[in-house]
């Protein structure tokens, strides 16, 4: 299983490497001031939904899916393998994100470092929220059906939201709600990322048990 | 002498197309070609093989076992380098050395360097005949027992062919290995195969040696009054044209015993195939 995890990643070297370079240039704008730290958190969560997209692109195009499934790993397995991986590359997207807040706030670009460590917790469980979602359409579909279905999913999201926002006076409103929030204490910062970490491996796990049903049963 | 291969009612069945059920035997220490059309189930029969495709009948031994548990054994090259353009060719033993517990570095080093490939090079810089080795190297450098090759020389010049084809053999050479390769290129197979499989349609129309293939079998080439004095039973199949009439002779030393008059030329792969599908059948 190992050797699949090993493979996923690198065939993602260069657009890691790639994705680093985005990020060194993020965190650069967020150092002069023109956008919030927060942006890179975001980043994250777009580039760790991208990621196992080109993943299953790249092995449909080399036919990896019909090699793999005559090596001796098993299906649950190669499965289990990509998961990992999905997760290993939020861990470390979340941990790329925490290491630029610390950057931003040693250089004193940073004001609310506990905030921003909750905001990174909750970005990472959407990164997690997102891959659940998408890779059991992944294992279904395939890359091509899978991504224009995943972004339907998305923008009909998003549409609700407005639908159900708009009346209620939209992001204003909520914006208003916030101010009247009274300041969170240490302790309840500290368990959003404990709460956010428990609730991204429950949903993983329940994506992973849906994509084992889609493969398993899946010809080749 | 035992089987390495054994298919017993193997049926596949699609929408559109239905395999089987195929009952194959393949020993130790011999190459089983198959042959057939675009579309006869080749591919489908390997992959089946290998539970890639769920059969819906049937049963399978690989090397004494079932196939899951005989996939460590197993050594597959299909048509095409199934190794990601982003890798490296060390890169694919970065990979392969974690799945197969029986990897050996030297002997993938040993296939690389005598295939000429170079392990810093990317996959996306080689040529076809370079991928297929590449493919050939990962699948032997596990040391498997079996091994599964689906169009493996497709598309490969000559000269590497012959490598190729010296590899299977010197890899056959060991009782224990097996080899079925699905190939287009019957010319390969006249040379390296022990038994032929000929599908078709899905069917199995021809399971023998290869060698008592092409003995039994015979072009016999004769005018068209001639042709209808033989005894039907000699003709698989027979083709007609303007200008002469050929067809198909089973029991070539029979026939030209009782029809000494009659020349019958040996058959290659090749015209055996072309008569079966495109032949009228006697």
């Amino acid at each position: 299983m190992t050797g699949l995890i090993l493979k996923d990643f690198l065939i993602l070297r260069k657009t890691l490497r790639s994705y680093l370079m985005i990020l060194i240039v993020y965190a650069g704008i967020a150092f002069s001031g023109a956008w919030s730290a927060d942006i890179v958190g975001v980043l994250m969560v777009v580039m760790v939904m991208m990621l196992p997209m080109n993943v299953f692109a790249y092995d449909k195009q080399c036919q990896w899916d019909t090699y793999g499934l005559a090596l001796p790993v098993g299906r649950t397995k190669t499965v289990a393998a990509r998961y990992l991986c999905v997760l290993l590359l939020c861990l470390f997207s979340v941990a790329l994100t925490v290491i630029t807040g610390i950057g931003l706030y040693a250089m004193g670009r940073l004001e609310e470092p506990a905030v921003f460590m909750v905001s990174c917790a909750v970005m990472g469980l959407v990164a997690v929220l997102m891959n659940a979602i998408l890779l059991p359409f992944l294992y279904k579909f395939g890359p091509e059906r899978a991504r224009m279905m995943f972004f339907g999913i998305m923008g009909g999201i998003v549409l609700l939201a407005v639908l159900i926002l708009g009346p209620l006076g939209g992001i204003d409103r909520l914006k208003a709600l916030e101010l009247e929030l009274e300041e969170p204490t240490l302790a309840q910062l500290t368990i959003v990322p404990v709460i956010a970490g428990i609730a991204g491996l429950v949903l993983l796990a329940l994506s992973f048990l849906l994509s084992r049903h889609f493969y398993g049963n899946q010809d080749v | 002498m035992t089987n390495c291969i054994e298919i017993k009612g193997l049926v596949k069945e699609y929408k559109t197309f239905t395999l089987g059920p195929v009952d194959l035997q393949v020993p130790g220490g011999t190459i089983l070609g198959l042959i057939g059309e675009n579309g006869a189930g080749k591919t489908t029969l390997i992959k089946s093989m290998l539970g890639i495709t769920r059969p819906t009948a049937g049963a399978v031994t690989l090397l004494g076992t079932d196939p899951d548990h005989a996939k460590e054994d197993i050594g597959i090259v299909l048509d095409d380098c199934f190794f990601s353009e982003y890798l490296r060719i060390k890169d694919v033993e970065t990979v392969l050395c974690r799945v197969f517990k029986t990897w050996d570095k030297g002997l993938y080093r040993d296939y690389l360097d005598k295939f000429g490939l170079s392990g810093t090079k990317n996959i996306k810089e080689l040529s076809r005949g370079m991928r297929m080795k590449l493919s050939l190297a990962a699948a032997l450098a596990h040391r498997p027992r079996l091994l599964l090759l689906d169009e493996a020389t497709a598309g490969l010049d000559p000269v590497v062919r012959e490598e190729i084809l010296d590899e299977f053999l010197a890899f056959v050479s060991d009782e224990e290995h097996a080899i079925l390769i699905s190939s287009h290129i019957t010319s390969d197979l006249e040379k390296v195969a022990d038994y032929i499989a000929y599908l078709h349609q899905g069917k199995l129309l021809l399971c023998d040696e290869k060698d008592r293939l092409l003995e039994s079998y015979g072009r016999l080439v004769c005018a068209r009054a001639e042709l209808e004095q033989v005894d039907r039973g000699y003709i698989v199949s027979t083709r007609k044209s303007q200008f002469s009439t050929e067809a198909l002779i089973r029991h070539r030393g029979d026939f030209q015993r009782l029809y000494p008059r009659l020349t019958v030329e040996p058959v290659t792969l090749d015209e055996l195939m072309v008569f079966i599908v495109k032949g009228e059948q006697a």
